[in-house]
């Protein structure tokens, strides 16, 4: 696209810088507001006056924050755990192996990671109650492995075929048991793949609303983003802007260091299923 | 024989845990929601224990009301359409404007992408709910400062059409990034030879993106494209976490507020469940249409 006139030039510079604003506005705008102090909060100010951590220090002292906090780490972790353990069986087969009925399988995991979550908050909610586990980290993280499963599933899957198996074989011609073979040949190769696709999975449970505000009632398994819609103003009258401000930061953080750090790999993860190898 | 019969059996293992564990937790809650949508079922059944079979009655209450058409449907649907044409055009848009980046630019630009797509969909609602705030808002303030509004005399969630603009503004944020990165994988993939030939044909940047990019790409912009329409078909938190969302105005639901609405908030669970039902068939639907074109594609 070398020979393309002054002002299409112009045009492409326009849209980018307005593409910039809207992408970052928002994001600067909300760490704005979990800086800024009760009284300069509503200032309408793009940047704070004065840096405080006000915010902040008020929702760590809340217990209610600090407990939704473990909540949701430990949840997602439990969660994403399982979710790999199975999954890397289930996408071995779906990758490696030919069977009848593969593309039922695959059909039906896909199926799966479309299913609208409000159809199953109801019964959920019904079937949790009877059997106890409502209002428990049992209690999201089964759910969270049901749909975070397909996810898991294709997105191994996709990397499991890009790994060259026939160094399995090599290994073994040279001596190495199944076991060492896999441990020291194959595993290496597919770690990149799962670990991926760990912060993936991880990222859909973390940003749960629905199960989380529906499937419990108190502190004991509410997780960070269904705890942020109790929060309270210091009055009836004050809106809590600057709390739900700090923890949409906190809840932000976490993901974006994942990003961050592991850029490539997470956009692998997430186009492996639309763009072919 | 025996290491035959393990071969056929192999893949049936490795499966097993995981059709055991979605069979369960899938299709358990997914029977009940079906038989729930066949009863009336409120708090007193609830309480009682008792069912109250009605047949067909919450699915032809939810279909003969104008509600559904004049306000639910159009809710769903319109900001669907809205919503996917707006995040595949502005992703595609910003994947070829990073396609024209040198390496090391793209790289840094991809980044800066990747980090609007890392904001929680939680934390965007509450960002541009905080940004058109009638009173505090910045947009509110910069308008006002402006002089196009008075400040704190406009407040953008109580009208139905401003109060989906900022949500199409937040769900387009949000789901922008996934398309722009799709986009430009696929991008980088399109010999240059033909964009050469092109040129040398004297097409324009206009029509090379129309008759070069788009047909080598249609694959990928089918996926997207239907990937987006399923996710913005079932918004719930976007909606519900905004002003009026949670069920004062009933002017902004769609269907997946209004089934949750209509099970947790009036104990309606017979009715909710039929909602919910209708919105899964709805995204079945769309989703037989992807698998199709996935299979068409590609050999599992």
């Amino acid at each position: 696209m070398q020979n393309e006139t002054g002002k299409s030039k112009l045009m492409w510079l326009v849209i980018d810088l307005i593409v910039l604003l809207y992408a970052f506005i928002p994001v600067f705008w909300i760490i704005s507001l979990s800086l800024k102090d009760s009284a300069t909060l509503n200032d309408g100010n793009y940047f704070p006056r004065s840096i405080t951590f006000e915010s902040y220090q008020q929702i760590f002292a809340n217990n209610d924050f600090t407990r939704a906090l473990i909540n949701s780490i430990g949840i997602c972790l439990i969660a994403t755990f399982i979710a790999l353990l199975l999954g890397t069986f289930a996408a071995y087969a779906v990758a490696r192996l030919q069977f009848p009925g593969k593309k039922i399988i695959v059909g039906m995991s896909l199926m799966v990671s479309m299913f609208p979550q409000i159809a199953l908050v109801t019964p959920l909610f019904r079937i949790e109650t009877a059997v106890g586990i409502f209002d428990t980290w049992l209690g999201l993280i089964i759910p969270y492995i049901t749909f975070a499963m397909p996810l898991a599933i294709y997105t191994l899957s996709a990397f499991f075929r890009e790994i060259p198996w026939e160094l399995e074989k090599a290994a073994k011609m040279d001596g190495a048991t199944p076991f060492q073979a896999f441990r020291q040949v194959i595993a290496p190769l597919a770690m990149p793949g799962v670990f991926t696709t760990a912060i993936l999975v991880f990222i859909s449970c973390w940003n749960d609303f629905l199960f989380a505000l529906s499937l419990t009632s108190t502190s004991a398994a509410r997780t960070v983003p269904a705890a942020m819609s109790y929060f309270q103003g210091a009055t009836t009258f004050e809106k809590p802007t600057g709390p739900i401000a700090a923890a949409a930061v906190v809840i932000t953080i976490p993901i974006v260091i994942f990003v961050l750090l592991f850029q490539r790999r997470i956009v692998a993860g997430l186009t492996s299923g639309a763009v072919k190898g | 024989m025996g290491s035959h019969r393990m071969r056929t059996l192999r893949p049936w293992l490795l499966l097993a845990p995981t059709l055991a564990l979605m069979a369960v937790l899938l299709a358990w809650p997914l029977g009940r929601v079906v038989w729930l949508s066949l009863q009336n079922y409120g708090l007193r059944e609830l309480n009682r224990g008792t069912t109250n079979f009605v047949g067909f009655d919450n699915y032809v209450s939810v279909l003969t009301q104008p509600y559904l058409w004049t306000i639910v449907l159009p809710n769903t649907i319109g900001f669907a359409v809205v919503t996917v044409v707006g995040t595949v055009a502005l992703g595609t848009l910003v994947a070829l404007f990073l396609a024209t980046l040198p390496v090391a630019w793209r790289y840094l630009a991809s980044s800066a992408v990747m980090v609007a797509w890392a904001v929680p969909a939680i934390t965007g609602t509450y960002v541009w709910v905080f940004l058109f705030d009638a009173a505090d808002g910045l947009v509110t303030h910069a308008l006002g400062g402006l002089g196009v509004i008075e400040t704190g005399s406009v407040n953008w969630f109580l009208e139905r059409w401003s109060f989906f603009g900022i949500a199409a503004l937040n769900v387009v944020h949000h789901g922008f990034p996934f398309v722009a990165v799709t986009v430009l994988a696929g991008l980088l993939t399109v010999p240059t030879e033909l964009y050469e030939a092109a040129v040398i044909d004297g097409a324009g940047a206009w029509r090379r993106f129309w008759s070069v990019t788009v047909p080598v790409l249609k694959p990928i912009f089918a996926v997207v494209t239907i990937l987006s329409t399923i996710w913005d078909f079932k918004v719930f938190a976007q909606i519900f976490l905004m002003p009026g969302g949670s069920g004062t105005n009933r002017e902004v639901f769609n269907l997946g507020v209004w089934s949750y609405i209509q099970s947790f908030a009036q104990g309606r669970y017979g009715l909710g469940a039929a909602i919910a039902v209708l919105l899964t068939l709805l995204l079945l639907g769309i989703t037989v249409v992807y698998l199709r074109t996935l299979f068409v594609e590609e050999d599992l």
